[in-house]
């Protein structure tokens, strides 16, 4: 299979220096640890251009960072990958959240941090999950978001159901990776 | 067994087996804190109050 991972030019020459990446680490990545790749290249390059521009506005270096796109290509141990957009996936993740509270209140626990995105570590830990997808709502493109899930009226009003998306997928060992190298360099 | 056969097995297998001091060790290594609900006793409100005569 392959991926795509959007970051800047020098961690770009890090990671291919070095053949691997670092985990990507906290709450707001939505499938918990790991390395977050796109199957989609101008996703990948879209997030890239963001985190760029971000880093040259925080920083504005001599010579402003680019964004790059890695090309991954990974190899698939179908037992091992939760696809989170297939049912049957879907129905195990919320079946075993409900359980889990079940279970914490009859052991008398509550959780005093809890994030999907901690829970997705708890079932990878449980299953011994390599990679986990899921398509999610795109933040880049947040005005198009349908009024009734975000209760903000300056968004588009006509929108229903139908709003961008982005498929993330969150590669937990990097010993599925076969082969790293350049996709595509860009220029601000 | 399909992988979610084997999935569900697996994770049913877990929470059945699955001690307090254990569940809280395996959520605290993935950044999940769980505490002890204290239950604190309610006085009854229709119990009626003593009376000195």
């Amino acid at each position: 299979m392959i991926l795509y991972h959007g970051t800047l030019d020098y961690a770009a020459v890090n990671i291919m220096a070095r053949n691997h990446f670092i985990h990507s680490d906290g709450t707001h990545h939505l499938l918990g640890k790991g390395i977050y790749l796109y199957d989609d290249m101008d996703q990948a390059f879209a997030l890239a251009t963001k985190k760029t521009e971000m880093k040259n506005h925080e920083n504005s270096p001599v010579l402003p960072y680019k964004p790059v796109v890695l090309k991954v290509e990974v190899e698939i141990d179908e037992e091992s990958y939760m696809n989170l957009d297939a049912l049957e996936s879907q129905k195990l993740f919320f079946n075993t959240r409900n359980k889990f509270n079940r279970v914490l209140r009859d052991k008398g626990l509550i959780c005093q941090t809890y994030t999907d995105s901690l829970f997705c570590d708890f079932l990878s830990k449980r299953l011994n999950l390599k990679m986990i997808s899921k398509t999610t709502l795109d933040p880049n493109q947040s005005n198009h978001v349908p009024v009734q899930m975000m209760n903000q009226k300056d968004l588009d009003p006509i929108l229903t159901m139908h709003f961008p998306t982005e498929k993330h997928y969150c590669l937990k060992d990097k010993t599925w990776i076969r082969n790293i190298s350049y996709g595509r360099v860009g220029d601000l | 067994m399909n992988k979610y056969e084997k999935w569900n097995e697996t994770l049913e297998q877990y929470f059945t087996e699955v001690t307090e001091e254990q569940l809280v060790k395996d959520a605290d290594e993935t950044g999940i804190t769980l505490i002890k609900l204290k239950r604190f006793k309610v006085k009854s409100m229709n119990k009626p109050r003593k009376r000195f005569f």
